[in-house]
């Protein structure tokens, strides 16, 4: 994967630099030394590895602000990070660039009962928030399975999900206000402590937007009651098939489950040998499927789905008794990936979403693709709304297996888009799926979202060489080509 | 020129916008023109008509998705939905009471642009929410497409966010994708007397923040036909709707009595829609705060008008206030101290309905910050730079 050309005038100026930024922020927020910066060099995708030319610790919205404007002046580029769990390569550090790290801020400000809502800064961890309220009854509801280290502001920037997002919603569905700071260090306020006050939503083009157009310093996030009780199913199918048609029937009857994961059998015995939930191993998919609510709302939900799950042919069902049970019901899906790297040396997360009804088609061919590259792979899905988890299991000290994974990574991404699905559902396009963003928009639909990157960063210094295959000059961009001042359109109807 | 335009392809549409970033001409991008009084009005504009934009371009109940020609009148998605016992989870606002025009022409396009949520916004979303991805021509007259058709995307920005709420000032949608849900099994509403806006704060409060949280939640206060009330809407299955509804009734010792199914359905769509503000004469505003302080506010502001007339919908989130017109000269200060209070309970106020000639004079959407307007502009200009879609209607950006 290609980085855009490192400016050696701007890596020549280091020192100079370092001291600007000490001058505004202080020395101990300045990391320059070769040691401090590789703690930075990659995040979650670490295939690739990158120092930066120096790392910056913010700790008030003042310094963001000037380290923004001195950088701006200096033609510095920036790369935001929080917790560095990305999974698509979106907080690599350049070479030529800062790092800046949003580490400090780590304060929860307010939590306000009355309006069901916590205000904190961005360095705070999506578990943090939850773990500060839920004595009182609330919750965070997006749950991504790196809860316990990403950062909220990372989750705005990406947008992430979890396995209660099919109920709850995204990231984007449970905020209500943002702060950032633009590269001109201007500070803005984007919605706030209510829905819908009017005016473009910012908020919402921020959120997802993975660090290239503003630096997020503050979040404003909603706080839902916790549900009254909760119980998981485990459905066992004999094909995958079967267990996809189940998850669409479900859907079909009008029951949102709180969850619905599914798992192929590879993920199953992985999982089973990791942690040992009880899953059934025989199994070619497992389903797991989880109700909230009232009593009653959980008893109609579990007696719906049993009957859908046996209606399509399931080998065995069994239903959580107990809290512990449910939470063991979930332990081995949520560690699938760690499950997954202990039986390989390495593997390969991929992201794409599918329709649902694609999906016996789409693991028919990954399983021919996974032949033709001679590289096994293990699935893992968010199945109620068709996003894959494919792992694909290689060993990066084979000479070319690396490459090849990425290959068959790309292969099945392009599939996901082929299907009427998309590259990515939750991780993000950061460097990874860059250069496949071409599948899945033209020409024309990239650029227009460079005009609106534009609009944000007009220097493009902030996280260069992500999401964009092509960087094009704001100027560049904005110019039109009129067409003459003639009606040119004899045949559209007039009144 | 007062010509209407109605092309039926993408390519048409955009060569009409090609066509008038060339002459310079704004274009009043309509669906089903029922929504052309919200926002200021277009002085000349030529109609951009998207009616023979139209049609279902696929649904699939399974997948809980549903794709459209942005033309296509409301009711023909909503029956196509409710045919497979699914709805527009979002619950649009309907503006055709409020504005006196024929409800049953309204677009869906017109439904996303306006981004106007019902008394299921704080349980389910509004059209941002829902929207997954759109095709459209931007006002420089280039056709994109932006987003997805499923559920779960994150490739590329989220362009559909903007266009939601954008009153048709940065694109021309011409086709999108949406979500949709389950309509819920059953329905009822419990009816708490409550005049005083402390109590019917605290008691929303209380009910938003119990798990048995109402999928509706709002407060008839000033004005409105009969004494004060708060109103508790349950959507579910029969069973739990009974243990949801008894939980919910022990927050006032039992103190209400329920509605059924049809009641409630009349009494949601009426609320939705403002059907109690009946007096065309009046102006109303929206204005939305942090829900515990809606009550409070609309007391408050309900005291400033004359003729106020109010009612709080999610949660106290969502206040209208409608109210007696005034001259010209005062609409001015008028909106300036409506504004003050507004910001005071950390919200903002838009002038939903009002003459045009006072839409021209006051501010619609709530002022904003120097350096935000300054960006919202330059959004504008990104897809939009000759103002020709919708010219000044959202004001200056
Ligand atoms: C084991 C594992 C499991 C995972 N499971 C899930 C899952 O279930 N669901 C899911 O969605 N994701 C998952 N992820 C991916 C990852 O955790 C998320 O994308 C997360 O939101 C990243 O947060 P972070 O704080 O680590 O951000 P980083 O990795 O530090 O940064 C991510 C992006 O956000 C930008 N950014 C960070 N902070 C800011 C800020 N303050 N202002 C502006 N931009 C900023 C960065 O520039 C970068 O582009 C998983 C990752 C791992 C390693």
């Amino acid at each position: 994967m290609k980085m855009p050309d490192p400016d050696t005038a701007v890596i020549a100026r280091k020192d100079e630099l370092a001291a600007g930024l000490a001058a505004i922020i202080g020395e101990e927020g300045v990391v320059t030394d070769e040691t401090g910066l590789k703690a930075f060099e990659c995040d979650g995708l670490t295939a690739y590895q990158q120092p930066p030319l120096i790392a910056v610790l913010p700790e008030t919205v003042e310094q963001v602000s000037a380290v923004l404007r001195y950088c701006r002046e200096q033609g510095v580029r920036i790369v935001p990070r929080g917790a560095g769990t990305s999974l698509s390569g979106g907080a690599l550090p350049l070479a030529d660039g800062i790092l800046l790290g949003m580490g400090k801020f780590n304060r929860i400000l307010q939590i306000d009962y009355d309006n069901r809502l916590a205000r904190v800064q961005p360095g705070v961890t999506n578990l943090a928030i939850t773990r500060a309220v839920e004595a009182d009854g609330f919750y965070y509801a997006p749950d991504p399975s790196s809860q316990i280290a990403c950062s909220i502001g990372g989750n705005i920037a990406e947008n992430s999900g979890g396995v209660h997002c099919l109920k709850y919603g995204l990231t984007t569905n449970n905020i209500l206000g943002l702060e950032c700071v633009l590269t001109d260090g201007s500070v803005i306020r984007l919605g706030g402590s209510h829905f819908d006050g009017g005016g473009y939503d910012l908020m919402g083009l921020m959120t997802g937007s993975e660090g290239l157009l503003a630096v997020i310093t503050e979040v404003t996030v909603r706080l839902l009651p916790t549900p009254p009780g909760a119980r998981a199913m485990l459905i066992g199918f004999d094909a995958l098939e079967a267990a996809g048609d189940c998850v669409s029937a479900v859907i079909g009857e009008g029951i949102i489950p709180a969850g619905m994961e599914m798992m192929d059998n590879y993920a199953i015995r992985a999982a089973e040998d990791f942690c040992h939930p009880g899953y059934p191993t025989d199994a070619a998919a497992l389903l797991i499927v989880e109700l909230d609510g009232t009593p009653a709302d959980i008893e109609f939900g579990l007696q719906t789905v049993r009957r859908i799950a046996e209606a399509h042919g399931a080998s065995s069902v069994r239903i959580s008794e107990s809290e512990e049970e449910r939470q063991r019901f979930w332990a081995g899906r949520k560690a699938a990936f760690p499950a997954v790297g202990r039986i390989s040396p390495d593997y390969y997360c991929m992201d794409g979403t599918i329709p649902r009804h694609r999906l016996p088609e789409v693991l028919t061919r990954m399983a021919e693709m996974s032949k033709r590259f001679g590289l096994r792979v293990a699935n893992v899905f968010h199945a109620g709304d068709g996003n894959l988890h494919p792992l694909i299991l290689y060993d990066a000290n084979e000479p070319g297996e690396l490459e090849r994974a990425e290959e068959f990574g790309a292969e099945i991404l392009k599939l996901c888009v082929e299907v009427g699905g998309v590259l990515t559902g939750e991780h993000g396009v950061g460097v990874e799926k860059r250069d496949l963003m071409g599948t899945m928009f033209s020409e024309e639909d990239l650029k227009q979202q460079q005009r609106v990157k534009c609009a944000f960063d007009p220097q493009g210094l902030l996280n260069p060489g992500k999401m964009f295959p092509v960087l094009h000059r704001c100027a560049e961009l904005g110019r039109m080509h009129i067409h003459g001042g003639r009606l040119p359109f004899p045949d559209i109807p007039r009144f | 020129m007062n010509e209407v335009l109605r092309p039926r392809t993408d390519t048409e549409v955009a060569e009409a916008i090609q066509w008038a970033v060339a002459s310079e001409t704004v274009l009043d991008v309509i669906g089903g023109g029922t929504k052309r009084a919200l926002g200021h009005p277009l002085i000349e504009a030529t109609v951009l008509d998207l009616r023979d934009c139209r049609g279902i371009v696929s649904y699939e109940p399974a997948e809980l998705v549903m794709t459209v020609r942005a033309g296509t009148p409301r009711q023909e998605v909503e029956a196509a939905l409710a045919e497979k016992n699914q709805m527009l989870a979002f619950e649009p606002m309907d503006t055709g009471f409020l504005l006196e025009e024929d409800g049953t022409r309204q677009s869906i396009g017109a439904v996303f642009a306006c981004n106007l949520a019902g008394p299921r916004r704080p349980r389910s979303g509004a059209a941002r929410d829902h929207l997954l991805g759109a095709r459209g021509v931007t006002g420089r007259g280039d056709v994109f497409k932006t987003g997805g058709r499923v559920v779960k995307n994150v490739t590329g920005y989220d362009l559909s966010k903007l266009l939601c709420g954008s009153y048709g000032t940065l694109a021309v949608m011409t086709e999108i994708s949406f979500k949709v849900l389950p309509a819920p099994i059953d329905l009822r509403t419990l009816v708490f007397p409550c005049s005083d806006h402390g109590q019917a704060a605290r008691l929303m409060r209380d009910a938003a923040n119990t798990p048995y949280s109402p999928e509706g939640l709002a407060w008839l206060a000033y004005g409105i036909d009969g004494a004060g009330r708060v109103l508790m809407r349950l959507e579910g299955n029969t069973p739990a709707l009974a243990e949801r509804a008894a939980a919910l009734a022990a927050l006032a010792s039992g103190q209400c009595r329920e509605l059924g199914r049809d009641e409630s359905l009349t009494l949601w769509r009426d609320i939705r829609d403002l059907r109690f503000f009946n007096d065309p004469a009046q102006w109303v505003w929206r204005i939305t705060v942090p829900p515990f302080s809606g009550p409070a506010l609309a007391a408050d502001l309900s005291a400033l008008v004359s003729g106020g007339r109010c009612l709080a919908d999610w949660a106290g989130g969502l206040v209208w206030l409608a109210h007696d017109p005034v001259g010209e000269e005062q609409a001015e200060d008028l909106a300036v101290r409506l504004r003050q209070h507004a910001e005071a309970a950390q919200g903002g106020a838009m002038l939903f309905r009002a003459p045009a000639a006072i839409r021209k004079r006051v501010a619609v959407f709530h002022p904003r910050p120097a350096a935000l307007s300054a960006l919202e502009k330059r959004v504008r200009e990104a897809f939009d730079p000759k103002r020709i879609l919708c010219g000044e209607r959202m004001g200056g950006v």
